[in-house]
């Protein structure tokens, strides 16, 4: 068994027994990886805050048969801002969930590390909207692992959509327009502005769609499409959707404001 | 047929455990097995007994034998001081410091959404109607210094500030008898931060 060293981002730690943790990692050159942190809970650990989720470290690790064990960890940006700001945290955890569902244990693709390791610098600065910097994630990891959506021509008669009318067929990948039929499964209903928005984010760079700010309203109405077009593939929930749309609904609802 | 059925029964019901894989329970099973019938005896009914006289104090959620626990039932105590911790056992290693004599709230957890954990499956609401009901003057938020702990003091300080409380937050920074060339640089950060006057 080889001990190597990765870059790697922490995406979620659980409890192990009294004073281990398992840590979920996403590396740059091995995937995603799971690995035994000892120790990690006493308050005397050595590895102290480096193996919190959203950090950015240089790691070593031991491989194991069925799980790896951290020996040394180095942090390159801890993203402190994302833990001293609730809606960042909020927003944040559900790209880490996204990306930690979104792959199979040991499973590489190199490009899932980069694009998340961008936008959470993004999401470091403050983007202008934290709906539509998410919602613009989850389309560009569902096309990094192959479920690239086509959004501007209809599946059926490849004319561009446009318009009222148009419907994204979860299951197929892609909009049908108002006068064509042939959905493969459940679709969900695309307004102009919406759809509009979706084309143009695929297009564009995280740090740009930082700096994008459109009406709460679309926002909001993407995000919920983005949640279900990504659950759709990865046929799993994702746990992190009702609490994140409940927190852009206002809801809770029963805690003064 | 590897056990009688009354040893495979105790094994699996023992494997149930946390930490306890077959094997363990299995050697635990025949430890039980050597002992006198009323320490066998004497630790079933402590198990039977916990768990049908043990239930969750109704105003701060620690567990407690009664309606409300022993700290909210003691008058010595000032209920305008609350301590927020996540889990009961917090109250243990809070209460191991003598240096906290308010009361405690017990949230249930910490806000975590890669968990599904978001604030409606915390007692959130329960700890606000305290706060207004009972004149609480200062919540002390002491869940864990982890990220999940971080963001969910956040959440109960933007909820309590409007209340006209004062939400502390307890503070972090270099454990006692550590290193500082061993720090990580957040927790260095965070004890320069919250560096005291001498």
């Amino acid at each position: 068994m080889a001990t190597y060293k990765e870059e790697a981002i922490v995406l979620h730690a659980h409890d192990l027994g009294e004073a281990d943790r398992i840590v979920s990692l996403i590396t740059s050159g091995r995937g995603l990886r799971r690995a035994v942190a000892k120790g990690l809970k006493r308050t005397g650990s050595k590895f102290g805050a480096r193996l919190e989720p959203f950090t950015h470290l240089h790691v070593v690790l031991h491989e194991g048969r069925n799980l790896d064990t951290v020996t040394q960890a180095d942090i390159i940006a801890s993203h402190a801002p994302l833990r001293d700001d609730f809606e960042k945290f909020l927003f944040g955890e559900s790209m880490l969930e996204v990306i930690e569902k979104s792959l199979q244990e040991n499973q590489n693709i190199p490009r899932l590390f980069e694009i998340l390791r961008v936008t959470l610098d993004a999401l470091e600065k403050g983007p202008r909207d934290l709906a539509l910097l998410l919602a613009a994630f989850q389309l560009k990891v569902c096309a990094l692992i192959g479920y690239h959506p086509h959004l501007e021509r209809c599946l059926h008669c490849q004319r561009e959509v446009k318009g009222e009318g148009a419907r994204l067929d979860l299951a197929g990948g892609g909009v049908f327009c108002s006068s064509c039929h042939g959905e493969t499964g459940p679709t969900v209903h695309l307004g102009p502005e919406s759809l509009s928005l979706m084309c143009g984010m695929m297009g564009k760079g995280m740090a740009a769609i930082a700096r994008m700010e459109v009406a709460p309203r679309i926002s909001r109405e993407v995000l919920g499409i983005t949640f279900l077009y990504t659950e759709s593939f990865l046929e799993r929930q994702l746990r992190s959707r009702r609490i994140v749309l409940d927190h852009l609904d206002g809801k809770p609802r029963n805690h003064p404001t | 047929m590897l056990y009688t059925p009354s040893i495979a029964r105790l094994v699996e019901e023992l494997s149930k455990l946390p930490g306890i894989g077959p094997k363990t329970a299995q050697r635990l099973a025949f430890h039980l097995l050597k002992v006198p019938p009323e320490d066998a005896r004497s630790l079933a009914e402590a198990i039977v007994e916990a768990r049908e006289k043990v239930t969750f104090c109704s105003r701060c959620f620690n567990f407690a034998q009664g309606e409300i626990c022993e700290f909210c039932a003691d008058a010595r105590r000032d209920p305008t001081l609350v301590c927020v911790v996540e889990r009961p056992q917090d109250i243990v290693a809070v209460e191991r410091t003598g240096e906290f004599r308010g009361l405690y709230h017990v949230l249930g957890g910490a806000i975590s959404p890669i968990d599904g954990i978001g604030p409606e499956e915390l007692r959130v609401r329960e700890l606000l109607e305290r706060v207004r009901k009972d004149g609480v003057r200062e919540v002390i938020i002491a869940t864990n210094p982890r990220v999940e702990g971080e963001a969910t003091a956040m959440y109960l300080a933007n909820l309590l500030k409007p209340l006209g409380v004062r939400a502390t937050r307890i503070a972090s920074g270099l454990p006692v008898g550590g290193d500082l060339e061993y720090a990580d640089e957040v927790t260095l950060g965070r004890a320069l931060k919250g560096r005291l006057e001498l």
